[in-house]
């Protein structure tokens, strides 16, 4: 089914078209999500959050933008609120981000990583997320809506309703950004 | 032009995404070949990049959509004050935080007031009656008691 008889199902309470909508779009809301919380269950919560948003506002679509246009700005702001709301657990969130990067890596890679080297990957991942998460709040949105998704600037540009320019300036100002705090973290480390 | 590190480093994540013209990807690339700290920067930067790439689910979750659905049936529709409340719930402890203050200090100050004021007035009565007094004796007057004005408490 398309996304406008998709739409037109789920407006219906067609609860199957609901279903296929979830299944096609879960990974790019997820991963959305994940982009801006760096954690795999607090993105699934957040997604849980997007589709139950749509669920409930699907008659308020008006469809003047795609379908994956409108799943990805209810992403951002939900993301954004996600991460507003708690941020006075933040440094709690991040304990939890290192214990569960940490039992990830060790689920997922194969046995002849050393201890080190699994150390070594955690300390990555953090120095690039806490790199992403310092950035701008505008660029960190076109930064990981880029980096993420691997949407075109045109698509960037339709979902956070700014002109191609500004997206263009975004992307080259965070990117500039995040080499100046990574180079820096590694000529220190 | 000969590019030093530091023009070098700047330029780093530009090659990397494939944002620089030739001509300048060249002069990155025949200075990493002679500069050992710039190539460790740009293997660590690709390296970086790279992580955000592999981090991608690409695995549909079999069990979301039951989550999502759970999650539909578990949330009530909720009135719109009570949305709104939630919403500006920070805001609103702020004022409500700041009106409780400002009713403290207010009550603080007209119970306060009364009391200084009684302590003023008994205070000026003693110092009228012991200044007079003095002032009898520093001339050796003979004054009588009943002559020394004296202004009694329950009297206006």
């Amino acid at each position: 089914m398309d996304d406008i008889n998709l739409l037109e199902q789920i407006k219906l309470n067609n609860q199957k078209a609901f279903q296929e909508m979830v299944i096609k779009y879960q990974n790019l809301v997820i991963n959305t999500c994940y982009g801006f919380l760096h954690n795999q269950n607090d993105a699934q919560d957040v997604a849980q959050e997007v589709f139950i948003e749509v669920f409930r506002s699907i008659s308020k679509f008006r469809q003047e933008s795609k379908l994956s246009t409108w799943l990805y700005r209810i992403s951002v702001n939900k993301s954004i609120n996600y991460i507003r709301d708690n941020k006075k657990n933040s440094w709690f969130q991040s304990l939890d981000l290192l214990f569960e990067k940490e039992k990830a890596v060790k689920e997922i890679l194969p046995d002849f990583d050393t201890p080190q080297e699994i150390l070594e990957k955690d300390e990555k991942s953090s120095s690039i997320y806490k790199a992403i998460d310092d950035l701008p709040q505008n660029q960190k949105i076109a930064f990981t809506l880029y980096k993420f998704e691997n949407l075109s600037y045109k698509e960037i540009s339709e979902v956070m309703n700014i002109s191609l320019s500004s997206v263009e300036s975004l992307i080259f100002r965070s990117k500039k950004n995040l080499q100046s705090k990574l180079l820096k973290y590694y000529k220190k480390n | 032009m000969v590019m030093d590190c530091k023009q070098i480093q700047k330029k780093l994540i530009f090659y990397i995404e494939g944002d620089l013209d030739s001509v300048e990807s060249a002069k990155i690339i025949s200075h990493i070949e002679v500069c050992k700290e710039c190539e460790f920067l740009l293997s660590q930067l690709k390296s970086s990049l790279l992580f955000l790439e592999q981090e991608k689910q690409t695995e549909t979750n079999p069990f979301f959509f039951s989550r999502v659905m759970a999650g539909l049936e578990k949330e009530p529709k909720q009135s719109f004050i009570i949305n709104w409340l939630r919403r500006k719930q920070y805001s609103l402890q702020i004022v409500g935080y700041s009106i409780l203050v400002f009713l403290a200090i207010t009550a603080g100050h007209y119970l306060g007031k009364d009391k200084i004021t009684i302590e003023m007035e008994t205070a000026t009565q003693e110092n009228v009656i012991s200044d007079n007094q003095l002032f009898a004796e520093s001339y050796q007057f003979q004054i009588n008691e009943e002559d020394v004005y004296i202004i009694k408490a329950d009297e206006n």
